[in-house]
């Protein structure tokens, strides 16, 4: 019961306090009213009853005396007017019935027989009253009546009734009165309940219970909101924490797995899922070994065992994973033991996706191993080989042997079919060379169209013969090319590696060396190396300049000077000269560019040169702004490495516009074989130059292939006639005619012409008569600093300009 | 104490059947009239009573006899009742009326006239109730009166004299009582 109650609602609750308060209220005021008023009814009756027997046995006491009946009757007949009595009796002295009278005669009352033992009392409904008549204390007689109280009874019941009756009304009013006046409590618990409920329901922290009233209730509504408030803020940064941490967990680029010592996967981040190809879902409680690589599965056991030997540390292991889609990833797994909250230890992993990296790392190794062109081994393996190869000669006192090959006129196919062409004939040579060769020995293109090849255990004998076959093997080869057809032809340099050989640059330099004297012998033949070979004393020389022009770049060993052009007519054009190249060894000594221009062209470095020249030579220049006045022209040589250069050009605009000097005061000079071998380059190289105003001249006019042809298609301003026709003009008829014919095809096509190797005044007259333009030559003026170079104002002890 | 409870059951008993029995009967008719003597006690007030007893007279012949003689055994008024039988004559012929009645019965209808005027004519007869039977008796000058009606025996009263002789009568007496004037002539 009481448990019933207290599940009820407030509202109910307080109603029903109400009601019981006013039930139990109402029943006791009623029963206590009953028994009060009965009581009291009783009471009165009694003794209203009893004064009045009393009063009418008084009365009636002469004629009871004197047995007067008829006044006894008279007496009586009080009663009547009193209903509830039923009947009275009047006793005698002796306790006989003297008179009596019944109200009803049809109810039958009679008196008692014997009055001895009544005596007033209640008789359930009704009242026995026995009142006895004494005069002077002695008793005369008695009077009986009795009456019957039920209708007062009734009447008093009704009366009690009507008043609860009216008590009862008087509740339920209040109580309808007091039931909004419960809506005071009751409301604000309501509602507080309501929004609690929702709170919890929704989640939504942001709701807030409204206030209603000052009382413990608005005190408990604020402390609620507060305490709301506090759990939204909570909420909100455990939330927000919560996101970020899930962002940095389901966002990492890594992927994330939390696993079992079985393998078992408890949880992964989505990028992990992602990369696997499936959901979160479908890859927990699956085997992580599922998706290695079957080959793979020892690393990774042995990996887990490695993190369970040693909790504290990170193990890393890289490993190929199966993805559920097929693909085969590398990845880097990084795991450690971790423990949750249960000291249960498990394995967090994350997987790096180092696939690209791994290619990429491939395809790098291959690259740098290998020669993208023919997919033959590239120079860097090769040396590695050699080295390799060289230590077997040492330790095991084998014998092998490198061979050099180098293409002769490849240069040609190139010139002629392109680059394309070059290209392919290198692919098919490689291939040719690739099958050739024993299965063990070893074949690398060593760079352009040279070749390396060692051969394992073999003498320098053997060598040879292998050589041999190889070069008829290439001579015979026919390479096909747009219809047409060529031969080529291969020099071969076989260098022994025994036990006596030194490291692989030696090895190498005594191979490349070898190769150039089968080249100088006349091409197409196999040399092998001897230590005491007189024909390679020079090319060995020629080889230790490269590191001396790497050095001398950087140590600024190079100087310029130049040679001053002068005007065969007496006009004064100013400062002309040619910008020459010098040497400053270690003991200071100058040395001239024929020693070093070679090996530079050889070994690729002339170009470097060249910009090493330009830079250093518009700097000077700007820098002696007094110069550069009295400067008319200056001419830079350039070589043909530098023309099929594609980045000089932009070096050169670059090297105008850092240093602001007067590009019309600047010539170029590229030599005719330069040019004509890269025609097409040579003339956008030219025409791109000359549009930013420099001067083109031709050098060594006349010494090369010398085609007139070539010359019109060449947009040049100078012709220079090479100086080995000058030097002997005075006594070769030929060279004469040479000169002149050159000079006079120069001018028909507009170009001025000068001449080198002026080196006396006779010369000078001839070449003046010949009508040649410009003289050039010990002559004239040596080459200088270009501190030191001043005009030329007196030529072979005469003024200049007389 | 017991013979006096005796005695006044004796005297209800009588009183009782005296409705039934016939009014003819002598015996039984005093035995009522004694007691309503002794009734008259309870309603009438004596303005003074010397004297250790209340003395009830019979003047004349005594109709009672032996029948009063249980009313010795009461009191009135604290007093033994003591009944003196008196000499008709003695009376008459006595010059002063010194007697110490209280109640004075009048048995002799012929000479009570007589009775009256010499009561009356004492200045010291007050305080006696004079106490007599008939249809004159009341109207000639007596008290109180005992009547026959219908065989039942009715009081008759004569309130002036009954006044005169200082006596106050109850109103519950008069209630049953038949009120007679004197007839002066």
């Amino acid at each position: 019961m009481i448990s019933k109650i207290s599940d009820l609602s407030i509202n109910r609750k307080l109603l029903l306090i109400l009601l019981f308060s006013s039930v139990v209220s109402l029943l006791f005021a009623g029963v206590f009213l009953i028994l009060l008023e009965l009581s009291e009814f009783q009471r009165t009756t009694k003794d209203d009853l009893s004064v009045l027997a009393s009063v009418i046995g008084n009365r009636s006491s002469a004629a009871l005396m004197f047995d007067d009946r008829n006044l006894a009757a008279e007496n009586l007949a009080v009663f009547n007017n009193i209903p509830a009595v039923q009947i009275t009796c009047l006793y005698s002295e002796k306790n006989t019935v003297f008179i009596s009278l019944a109200k009803n005669a049809k109810a039958n009352h009679t008196c008692p027989a014997s009055i001895e033992d009544e005596q007033t009392r209640f008789i359930g409904k009704h009242l026995i009253i026995v009142k006895s008549i004494d005069i002077d204390n002695e008793k005369f007689g008695t009077v009986y009546i009795r009456a019957d109280l039920s209708i007062a009874y009734w009447q008093k019941i009704q009366f009690i009734g009507m008043l609860l009756l009216v008590l009862i009304g008087v509740s339920l009013l209040t109580f309808f009165i007091s039931k909004p006046l419960l809506k005071i409590i009751s409301t604000p618990i309501k509602r507080l309940v309501s929004t609690v409920k929702k709170i919890s329901d929704t989640g939504d922290f942001s709701l807030r219970a409204l206030k209603l009233s000052n009382d413990e209730m608005g005190v408990l509504v604020d402390s609620f909101n507060s305490l709301i408030e506090t759990v939204e803020t909570q909420s909100q940064a455990l939330t927000q924490a919560k996101n970020r941490y899930l962002t940095l967990y389901d966002d990492n680029p890594t992927m994330v797995f939390n696993i079992s010592r079985d393998g078992i996967i408890f949880s992964v981040n989505l990028t992990g899922a992602k990369q696997m190809g499936l959901t979160v879902e479908e890859l927990q409680n699956c085997s992580i070994f599922d998706f290695i690589h079957s080959d793979d599965s020892t690393l990774m056991q042995d990996l887990i065992e490695r993190c369970y030997a040693n909790p504290l540390l990170v193990h890393n292991q890289e490993m190929r994973n199966v993805c559920q889609n097929g693909p085969i990833i590398w990845v880097r797994a990084t795991a450690r033991l971790v423990e949750n909250e249960r000291s249960q230890s498990s394995l967090l992993i994350v997987y790096e996706d180092i696939t690209e990296t791994r290619f990429l790392n491939e395809q790098i190794a291959y690259q740098a191993d290998h020669d993208a062109l023919t997919g033959l081994a590239n120079r860097n393996k090769f040396d590695r080989y050699l080295k390799r190869a060289i230590v077997l000669a040492h330790h095991e006192g084998a014998e092998h042997a490198l061979c050099y090959l180098d293409l002769d006129q490849f240069k040609i196919i190139n010139d002629s079919c392109g680059h394309l062409a070059g290209d392919e004939l290198l692919r098919q040579l490689g291939e040719l060379l690739r099958k050739h060769i024993r299965q063990y020995d070893f074949v690398a293109r060593l760079g352009g169209d040279e070749f390396g090849i060692l051969m394992y255990n073999c003498s320098s004998t053997q060598a040879f013969q292998a050589c041999e076959k190889l070069r008829d093997l290439i001579k015979d080869f026919s390479f096909a090319w747009e219809d047409r057809s060529f031969t080529i032809g291969v020099s071969i340099g076989v260098s022994s590696i025994n036990i006596a050989s030194g490291n692989a640059v030696d090895l190498l330099k005594e191979a490349d060396a070898a190769c150039y004297a089968a080249k100088e012998k006349g091409r197409n033949r196999v040399h092998v190396f001897s230590p005491n070979d007189e024909a390679l004393a020079m090319r060995r020389g020629e080889m230790q300049w490269v590191e001396k022009i790497r050095q001398g770049l950087e140590q600024h060993r190079f100087v310029l000077y130049g040679q001053p052009i002068v005007p065969m007519l007496d006009t004064d054009e100013g400062l002309h000269f040619e910008v020459l190249l010098r040497y400053r060894d270690d003991r200071g000594k100058i040395i001239p560019p024929g020693a070093f221009l070679p090996a530079a062209e050889r070994y690729n470095l002339a170009s470097e040169l060249d910009r090493w020249i330009i830079a250093t030579l518009l700097e000077w220049l700007a820098n002696h702004p007094e110069f550069l006045n009295s400067l008319t022209l200056c001419s830079i040589n350039l070589s043909g490495l530098s023309l099929s250069d594609e980045t000089m050009l932009k070096f050169i605009s670059g090297q105008f516009k850092k240093w602001a000097v007067p590009t019309n005061k600047l010539c170029f000079e590229i030599t005719e074989t330069a040019a004509i071998s890269n025609l097409s380059y040579a003339t956008n190289f030219i025409n791109q130059l000359k549009e930013q105003g420099c001067l083109f001249s031709l050098d060594d006019f006349g010494s090369g292939l010398s085609s007139f042809a070539y010359l019109k298609n060449l947009p040049v301003d100078y012709l220079k006639i090479d100086g080995l026709f000058v030097k002997d003009i005075l006594d070769d008829k030929v060279d004469l005619a040479m000169v002149k014919s050159i000079n006079e095809v120069g001018h028909v096509m507009n170009k001025k012409t000068i001449a080198e190797f002026v080196e006396n005044e006779a010369i000078f007259k001839l070449l003046k008569t010949l009508g040649i333009d410009y003289a050039q030559g010990y002559g004239i003026g040596k080459p200088v600093p270009l501190d030191e170079l001043k005009p030329v104002t007196c030529l072979f002890g005469g003024k200049k300009n007389k | 104490m017991k013979g006096i409870f005796l005695t006044r059951t004796l005297i209800f008993t009588t009183l009782l059947f005296s409705t039934c029995l016939a009014a003819d009967d002598s015996n039984l008719e005093y035995k009522i009239k004694a007691g309503y003597l002794y009734n008259f006690t309870k309603f009438i007030t004596w303005p003074e009573i010397s004297g250790i007893t209340f003395n009830l007279c019979i003047l004349g012949d005594d109709p009672f006899g032996t029948v009063i003689d249980p009313i010795e055994k009461k009191s009135a008024f604290d007093r033994a009742i003591k009944v003196f039988r008196l000499d008709e004559e003695a009376f008459l012929s006595a010059q002063s009326l010194k007697t110490d009645c209280h109640i004075l019965y009048l048995s002799d209808a012929d000479n009570q006239k007589i009775v009256f005027e010499k009561i009356q004519a004492n200045p010291s007869s007050a305080g006696i109730l004079v106490v007599g039977e008939g249809e004159s008796f009341v109207a000639e000058g007596g008290m109180i009166g005992f009547v026959n009606r219908n065989g039942k025996i009715k009081l008759q009263i004569n309130l002036q004299s009954v006044r005169q002789a200082g006596l106050k009568i109850s109103a519950k007496l008069l209630e049953i009582a038949e009120l007679i004037k004197e007839d002066k002539p």
